[in-house]
């Protein structure tokens, strides 16, 4: 189920146009090395600044300046206060670079956006939290993390992961160790928002040697098929 | 690599005395009398042929960049009407691009260096200076 999603995302035809006078930019070439089709089309010198075209399925998504473009998208996940002041074009952009299945990411991207997720999860303070680690493990070195987000919030959080090492018990942690070993190749987080759903957000990798091919989002429907995932062990 | 564009080429000098027709003509300078007009020429002297989606494509960017904001699909739309009622047939009238329907695409004419430059020139001079 957690393939056929990822699968799923990828079937979607993204493309990306760059116009520009000049080398290839920095974006380009991230976007070409993780996964994106990508185009470029030669502007004479002179005129204006690199600009991209976005498309998803063969329709225009929105055409933005490579400037106005990098400045968005960095960081991965913005805050849902920032959010809501973005005018609705933007949220149609932000939404195709979230269901984007990026390819090529390393353990540290995704460390990043799991930050985030986490961090939203224990602002809002209550809700669902499950989170796939590969392995118990893993989770090592995230255990003072994990206990704070149980212990001084009410958040209800679900650990699935192979059982390599035995964590300690802390009150709002349960533990998925059975028939975790079909997770054992994701890293997957999913929040639900807790009363709100607008807050929901969720993370879902699949590795592959050293790296990572996987998407984020923060589109609720999509966090919940991960979490259906999950719990359908 | 486009080094041969750039300063005169050996057409410099025989040209002084040699003003294309066009240069005398009204209707050059109201087909030039737009900023959407000369972006489109700047363009098509790169590309030399285009949909009439990609110059829409490309004004709206254009655009984009200016502003810092991003066009949205009404936006490119609403680019693409005004160029095919109003920009392209002025630009063909004009006898500098080839233009025979909203379907097919948009070539640049056989146009003078005299005429290129021009163009060149007024495209430039609108663009904030970097330094």
């Amino acid at each position: 189920m957690l393939d056929s999603l990822l699968s799923d995302l990828r079937g979607q035809k993204q493309r990306c146009t760059v116009y520009r006078s000049g080398e290839p930019t920095e974006i380009e070439r991230w976007l070409a090395t993780h996964g994106v089709a990508i185009e470029s089309r030669s502007m004479p010198p002179g005129g204006p600044d690199p600009f991209i075209e976005l498309e998803t399925d063969g329709e225009l998504v929105g055409i933005i300046g490579i400037e106005a473009l990098e400045a968005l998208i960095e960081p991965p996940i913005r805050r849902p206060g920032e959010r809501a002041e973005i005018a609705e074009g933007y949220r149609v952009l932000f939404e195709m670079l979230e269901k984007t299945v990026f390819t090529g990411m390393s353990r540290r991207d995704f460390l990043a956006v799991s930050r985030e997720i986490e961090d939203r999860a224990f602002r809002v303070g209550s809700g669902c939290l499950q989170v796939a680690f590969q392995t118990l493990s893993t989770m090592k070195s995230q255990t003072s993390v994990y206990r704070t987000l149980a212990t001084e919030t009410d958040l209800d959080i679900h650990v699935y992961a192979v059982e390599d090492w035995t964590p300690p018990a802390i009150s709002g942690i349960t533990y998925h160790t059975e028939a975790a070993e079909r997770f054992e190749p994701y890293w997957a987080l999913a929040y639900d928002g807790g009363p709100d759903e607008t807050q929901a957000c969720g993370l879902l990798a699949k590795q592959h040697s050293d790296e990572y091919t996987g998407f984020w989002t923060n589109d609720a429907a999509h966090v919940e098929e991960i979490g259906t995932a999950l719990s359908s062990a | 690599m486009k080094g041969a564009k750039e300063g005169s080429n050996q057409t410099g000098q025989s040209i002084s005395g040699d003003l294309p027709p066009i240069l005398a003509d009204d209707e050059f300078y109201q087909a030039l009398a737009s900023k959407h007009r000369r972006r489109v020429l700047h363009y098509l002297s790169e590309v030399e042929r285009a949909t009439v989606e990609e110059l829409a494509t490309v004004l709206s960017g254009w655009e984009a960049t200016e502003t810092g904001t991003m066009q949205l699909p009404a936006d490119r739309e609403q680019i693409q009407l005004a160029l095919v009622h109003n920009h392209l047939p002025r630009l063909a009238d004009a006898g500098l691009i080839v233009y025979e329907s909203h379907t097919a695409p948009v070539q640049l004419e056989s146009l003078h260096p005299r005429v290129m430059e021009i163009i060149r020139q007024s495209v430039e001079a609108e663009q904030p200076d970097d330094s």
